[in-house]
């Protein structure tokens, strides 16, 4: 072979080195300066999620797995995107970015003011990706619900929503978006976290309360639950409609999720007539946006009430998983119609992607200062 | 790749850094679109003449590897890139290299524009270093350690679960 050793340059590392696994990359941070001004660089982050993106993504172990110090009272609120999972500490009432491959969390300067000061002020984020900009947003949505149905709630209690741009960080600060101005949103789903798919991040909400609209003063709208979107490009609100046969089901048995690229509810209901004690409905939108492509994809018994976790996965051998919010994994034979409960290790927290995102914005090395 | 002209050529003389000739036939050289692209320009030119491709950046040895790589990936039409048979093949046509040939392979493939050997070298480079040390790394890539002993422990510290 050749006398004087070649040695790679720059540009063929880039496709070698965006082929490692992110654990491998945050060691490599220590070869030289160069190398470590490469792996943090904004362009590298992108080229490496792009690679990692293109292969099939896995089941993400707990974060406590990935941590010396899980942070105590975050809990997770949002589907992973690009590696990123979006925690809320609802007690502080301070939302979190982590990415569990590199182990590095972005704290996000929560909004000065609530909208609802009451004790009752709940909270509800989302969190989503702008593509044309590659920029990460949370959406921060407050209510008060003590405000039950029928009630009605006054117009200063009404959901107020503020949106975070990543990329505009405290400059930018928290901005109030509106919603749809005919859009009677009275409630949010206490139980489903928020799901990013399509580039919109989904909730399940509910829709009535009073019509302070109408002539002959107010009156009482009707219930119903809905899909409340936000689209991060645009940081417009809007309605989708969930398929009309759940459009009576209430907060605990509606959760949203994905399958590939799809967007799916769970109905979790009693079961009567599956003959079982409790099922889970699988509805798939097939068409996405399309309100007519609502189907019923799986019926699934379940040997206990279980939360689900916005995470299924169908595999090629006809099994379905799903993951509970409990932290077990249920497996259904879609042929033989049973399921289990699959007794092990996997925790499954969210379908997840390998990635150097945030990396650049949290890596704080002395010798860069 | 039809040309419109009536000139076809069957082979091309390839001519490594140090001067050694290579005669290669011309489905075996399209794998690589830099001489692919030499032999439809002078197609197009109407030539009949062998023509003569210098490769001033890869020697014979490497050539004689990008080209049996070629060879054998001629045998199989592009869509072919997932057979069980190619990739068995591919993984112990590599296993037999040295990082120096990797590397230089890597090049290679690189400058003589064989996307799917670029790939492959690139594949197989990561996963043979992913659980080395940062030392071998710079060994193999032939680094200098620029960093203070304070910087790197330092970011060795605010990593350390990464190092375990």
């Amino acid at each position: 072979m050749a006398e004087n050793t070649p040695y790679i340059p720059t540009h063929l590392l880039i496709p070698i080195l965006k082929r490692l696994p992110s654990k491998a990359l945050i060691r490599f941070l220590t070869v030289s300066k160069s190398w470590h001004s490469l792996i943090t660089s904004p362009d590298f982050i992108s080229s490496h999620l792009q690679h990692h993106k293109s292969l099939p993504s896995t089941l993400l172990n707990p974060p406590q797995k990935f941590l010396p110090n899980p942070p105590p009272d975050f809990y997770v609120v949002s589907t992973c995107y690009n590696g990123l999972i979006c925690l809320f500490n609802s007690k502080q009432r301070k939302p979190l970015l982590f990415n569990p491959s590199i182990n590095k969390f972005l704290h996000i300067v929560p909004p000065p003011k609530l909208h609802v000061s009451s004790f009752h002020a709940f909270v509800v984020l989302g969190f989503g990706y702008n593509p044309l900009n590659h920029d990460y947003k949370l959406v921060l949505i407050d209510f008060d619900h003590m405000f039950i149905w029928g009630d009605g709630i006054p117009p200063d209690y009404r959901p107020y929503a503020q949106v975070y741009s990543v990329n505009g960080g405290l400059s930018l600060g928290w901005k109030r978006v509106l919603f749809p101005d005919n859009f009677p949103l009275y409630d949010l789903s206490h139980i489903s976290e928020s799901c990013f798919v399509n580039n919109l991040i989904h909730w399940i909400v509910f829709r009535g309360g009073i019509d302070y609209m109408n002539d002959n003063g107010p009156g009482i709208m009707e219930f119903g639950a809905s899909i409340l979107t936000f689209d991060p490009r645009d940081d417009c609100f809007w309605e989708m409609q969930l398929p009309q046969e759940l459009n009576q089901a209430i907060d605990p048995e509606l959760c949203l999720a994905t399958i590939g690229d799809s967007l799916v509810v769970v109905h979790l209901s009693g079961g009567e007539e599956l003959g079982s004690s409790y099922s889970a409905i699988i509805w798939k939108m097939e068409d996405y946006g399309v309100k007519d492509s609502w189907n019923v994809l799986y019926r699934i018994k379940l040997p206990s009430l279980y939360g689900m976790n916005p995470n299924i996965w169908e595999k090629e051998d006809g099994k379905v998983l799903i993951t509970t919010s409990m932290g077990t994994l249920i497996v259904f034979n879609v042929k033989s119609g049973s399921s289990s409960v699959f007794d092990g290790e996997v925790f499954g927290e969210h379908g997840y992607t390998e990635s150097l995102v945030l990396l650049d914005k949290v890596c704080k090395a002395s010798w860069l200062q | 790749m039809a040309s419109s002209s009536s000139s076809s050529l069957s082979r091309v003389v390839v001519k490594s850094s140090d001067n050694n000739l290579f005669v290669v036939n011309k489905k075996v050289a399209s794998q690589s679109q830099l001489l692919k692209q030499c032999i439809d320009n002078m197609e197009e030119k109407g030539t009949n003449d062998v023509i003569l491709i210098p490769l001033s950046n890869v020697t014979s040895n490497i050539l004689t590897l990008v080209l049996e790589y070629c060879e054998k990936h001629a045998d199989f039409a592009d869509d072919d890139n997932n057979n069980q048979e190619l990739k068995q093949w591919d993984h112990e046509f590599l296993k037999k290299f040295d990082y120096a040939t990797l590397n230089s392979l890597t090049m290679a493939a690189d400058y003589m524009v064989t996307k799917s050997l670029l790939n492959l070298c690139c594949q197989f480079i990561a996963d043979s270093i992913k659980d080395l040390t940062v030392q071998q790394i710079r060994q193999i890539f032939d680094i200098k350690n620029d960093f203070t002993p304070q910087e790197e422990a330092d970011i060795k510290n605010e990593n350390a679960w990464a190092f375990r």
